[in-house]
């Protein structure tokens, strides 16, 4: 066997090695990342996710995330490049930090109807966009009347064309706007306020109905536990392929008995799954249980096992356990998003079951694109070959991709 | 329907894993991580020492006196074409403000202001600006030779060949004699004297002192050579020219005519070492396409993207035209959409190039009528391109 296992990992990294080939080619990875647009910079409104306490204030609280190019700051403030040798370090950032957040406290003001509002702005991250390198800075303000005026001057003499682009949510409705220093430094955004939204005001209902899409958009967009369902899905078959000879079924790895429907299968382990996430989502979201930190590489390592179950099948673990054993996992790094949302009282339950209910309503939608996809592709001669084992060895390779990332960014 | 129970059957095999299933393997992984590369990235720094960003050289950031915004504009407009970053051409415009639009500006900021609005494609607004300009005494100062080279370009894009030709003796006027003679030559080779631009290209290059400027007369040899049907001759002056001096602008027209005949590798190979502007990009895809290179499609995403984020910030539809309507050509292979494009692209530019794009779209979409028509277009403001009337 040792052979072959070497085989299979020397052909395996071959094959990640061409995906970084491919990545880096197509991205611009390897090289420096250069602009096709001018400057901008963003301002990202949403739920305030600071550390700060709540104030007795019961006015909501919107937090804001200011994106500025450090291309852009290197104009703008002169002390940054502190030895001048054209290489920005994190150290010369840190340093500058000051002056970057009263250069940003000059030429950004914000105020809730007529009244000004004062901003404190902490570093949160770097982060690299399609154009370099920006810092990225946080703050919150409490405003409960209707306007949320924003004053943007910042880059107004050293650059003609730059724009702030504000988007994200205000109360749950999105905004998108555009502030340019030279022509149109002020822009007016509607807050949504005596909207269900509004968290003084808010019935367990309106909750429901505020959460549940965001249930809907978590399982859509976290790619992580949609991959995981799909690792446990590929090896059901709902359908004879016709690159199976008929008494193979007879050797099938998870505990499935002949003549059961493999519809039957697919519901036992997306049930699995729900039941393990809705146990620890509900457990760590009333606060019972602490979601540790090695949660997000955890739930990539429970996507590299499903996969390598799918490859190497191991007898006794059947694919129904492992969906709710492994789901307990998932329901961990779901409860993130209601932590951060803050929501607390007599309205957690209706913002847990809205949001549940709405990560169970993506995960159908996902399953039944699956299903179609299946009942499609599983004709084909090579089904078997390419989409199961093709996609398992995709899956494997996408969680150590991530269990990596994820380990040295964590 | 769902009516068979089947788990598929541990028969697999490592010998067997083999290209399809390699290639399947990688598409999937990319395609799944691609979205997380796609948005923004947090870095965390691991320590003070750590290189975050590289920074271009230092610019002024204010000028108070004519003399020091040009010298700042025009270090912002060089940079901004070496790193293909639009960024510094905001700046160029920043520092050009004060006399930006205004009558009674230098001739010589009138001139920068005209350079950057052509570089953002602008042309009407940017031939405006320098008309005005031009006009002012004394009409043919060394300093204008810029203005009226700018202006020949101009005149030449939107197909007015005579004046281009009147902007052309401008740059006489104004002293700059190879420069003059080189812009007469370009023009006349687009009206169709090929024979007569070879045999001047030939005899400038051998005046031309430096560098740049003998790969810059090179380029315009290799598109002459192109529009009278010489490919082979016109390919080896883009290499020539590519070598003596490294230029995106040259880079790309090689790797168009390389495109045309689907040499796909060389294409690529002459982009290399290009900046990823959206034209590189473009390019790029259409060439892996053509390779069959499944990969195309993530590139091809990326140019959509990109183009998105110009509509985000409410940039004019019109700087981007060309590019439109080459995504439509190449990428989405959508015939009527893509003479859609190439038409109003044809209303803000008419180079050789942007003909090609609307017949070769008009090909695509089956509309012979308007081919006929555009070949009457052509032939009206006098273009002689050998490549355009093979289609």
């Amino acid at each position: 066997m040792k052979p072959v296992k070497f085989l299979v990992f020397k052909r395996f990294f071959a094959a990640l090695i061409t995906a970084a080939k491919i990545s880096c080619v197509v991205l611009g990875l390897c090289a420096p990342a250069l602009a096709h647009k001018a400057s901008d910079a963003y301002l990202q409104l949403g739920a305030d996710d600071s550390q700060i306490a709540p104030s007795s204030n019961a006015a909501p609280r919107i937090g804001l995330k200011l994106s500025l190019a450090l291309r852009d700051l290197d104009a703008a403030i002169d002390t940054l490049d502190v030895d001048n040798n054209r290489q920005l370090e994190w150290g010369e950032i840190r340093q500058n930090m000051p002056a970057i957040q009263s250069w940003v406290a000059q030429g950004l003001q914000m105020r809730c109807a007529s009244e000004s509002l004062s901003l404190a702005w902490a570093f949160e991250s770097l982060e690299q966009r399609s154009d370099g390198v920006y810092v990225r800075l946080a703050s919150f303000i409490t405003c409960s009347q209707a306007e949320l005026g924003v004053r943007y001057q910042l880059m107004q003499h050293i650059d003609a064309t730059h724009r702030l682009i504000i988007g994200g949510t205000l109360l749950g409705t999105s905004v998108a706007a555009l502030a340019s220093p030279q022509n149109k430094p002020d822009v007016i955004l509607q807050i949504p306020v005596g909207s269900a939204s509004s968290t003084s005001a808010q019935s367990g209902w309106s909750a429901f109905a505020q959460f549940f899409p965001e249930g809907v958009h978590h399982l859509a967009t976290g790619y992580d536990h949609l991959a995981f369902l799909l690792a446990l899905l590929l090896p059901i078959m709902l359908r004879q392929s016709p690159s199976l000879k008929p008494d193979a079924a007879s050797t099938a790895a998870f505990s499935a008995q002949p003549g059961r429907p493999g519809v039957w299968d697919l519901m036992r382990t997306v049930t699995g799954f729900t039941l393990g996430h809705s146990i620890t989502l509900f457990l760590a979201s009333m606060g019972w249980i602490a979601s540790p930190a090695w949660v997000e590489p955890a739930i990539a390592v429970t996507i590299g096992l499903s996969a390598l179950l799918n490859l190497y099948p191991v007898r006794w673990v059947r694919s129904d356990a492992l969906a709710l054993g492994f789901g307990l996992v998932h329901g961990l790094g779901f409860s993130s998003i209601m932590r951060e949302a803050n929501v607390s009282g007599s309205l957690l339950p209706w913002a847990l079951a809205g949001f549940n209910l709405g990560v169970e309503a993506g995960q159908l939608a996902g399953v039944a694109l699956w299903c179609g996809v299946h009942l499609v592709l599983v004709r084909w001669q090579r089904y078997e070959q390419v989409v199961v084992r093709g996609g398992s060895w995709a899956l494997l390779a996408l969680a150590i991709y991530w269990a990596v990332q994820r380990l040295a960014l964590g | 329907m769902c009516a068979d129970l089947f788990l598929h059957p541990p028969h697999f095999v490592v010998n067997r894993m083999n290209h399809t299933s390699l290639f399947c393997v990688v598409l999937t992984a990319y395609l799944l991580a691609a979205p997380a590369q796609a948005a923004e990235r947090d870095i965390k720094p691991s320590s003070d020492a750590q290189v975050i960003e590289t920074l271009a050289p230092r610019m002024r950031t204010s000028a108070s006196t004519p003399e020091a915004a040009a010298l700042a504009a025009r270090q912002a407009i060089s940079l901004a074409r070496q790193t293909a970053d639009v960024r510094y051409l905001g700046r160029a415009q920043a520092m050009l403000q004060r006399w930006w639009n205004q009558p009674d500006a230098p001739v010589e900021l009138a001139i920068l202001q005209a350079t950057v609005q052509q570089s953002r494609h602008e042309f009407a607004a940017a031939q405006r600006v320098l008309e005005l300009a031009l006009q002012r005494e004394p009409r043919f100062a060394p300093a204008h030779a810029q203005g009226w080279l700018t202006l020949a370009t101009l005149e030449r894009v939107a197909g007015r060949y005579p004046a281009a030709l009147a902007a052309c003796a401008g740059v006489a006027r104004a002293g700059a004699a190879l420069y003059s003679a080189a812009c007469q030559l370009e023009t006349s080779s687009l009206q169709g004297q090929h024979g007569a631009a070879r045999q001047g290209f030939a005899a400038l290059q051998r005046q031309a002192k430096d560098a740049g400027a003998q790969a810059w007369l090179f380029s315009l040899a290799a598109e002459n050579e192109e529009r009278a049907g010489q490919t082979a001759a016109a390919l080896a002056a883009y290499q020539t020219s590519v070598s003596l001096a490294p230029d995106t602008y040259t880079a790309l027209a090689a790797a168009d005519l390389l495109l045309r005949s689907e040499r796909a590798k060389e294409a690529l190979a002459m982009l290399l070492k290009e900046p990823d502007s959206d034209a590189v990009l473009l390019r790029r895809a259409y060439a892996m396409k053509l390779q069959k290179n499944t990969a195309w499609s993530a590139v091809a995403a990326l140019v959509r993207q990109r183009i998105e984020a110009l509509d985000q910030r409410g940039d004019d539809p019109a700087t981007h035209a060309r590019e439109r309507a080459l995504m439509h050509l190449w990428l989405d292979a959508d015939g009527p959409r893509a003479l859609q494009s190439a038409k109003f692209n044809l209303t803000l530019q008419k180079e050789p190039f942007d003909w090609w794009l609307a017949l070769k779209s008009a090909q695509l979409a089956g509309q012979g009528a308007t081919i006929d028509q555009l070949q009457r277009d052509i032939a009206a403001i006098g273009l002689r391109d050998m490549r355009l009337q093979r289609i």
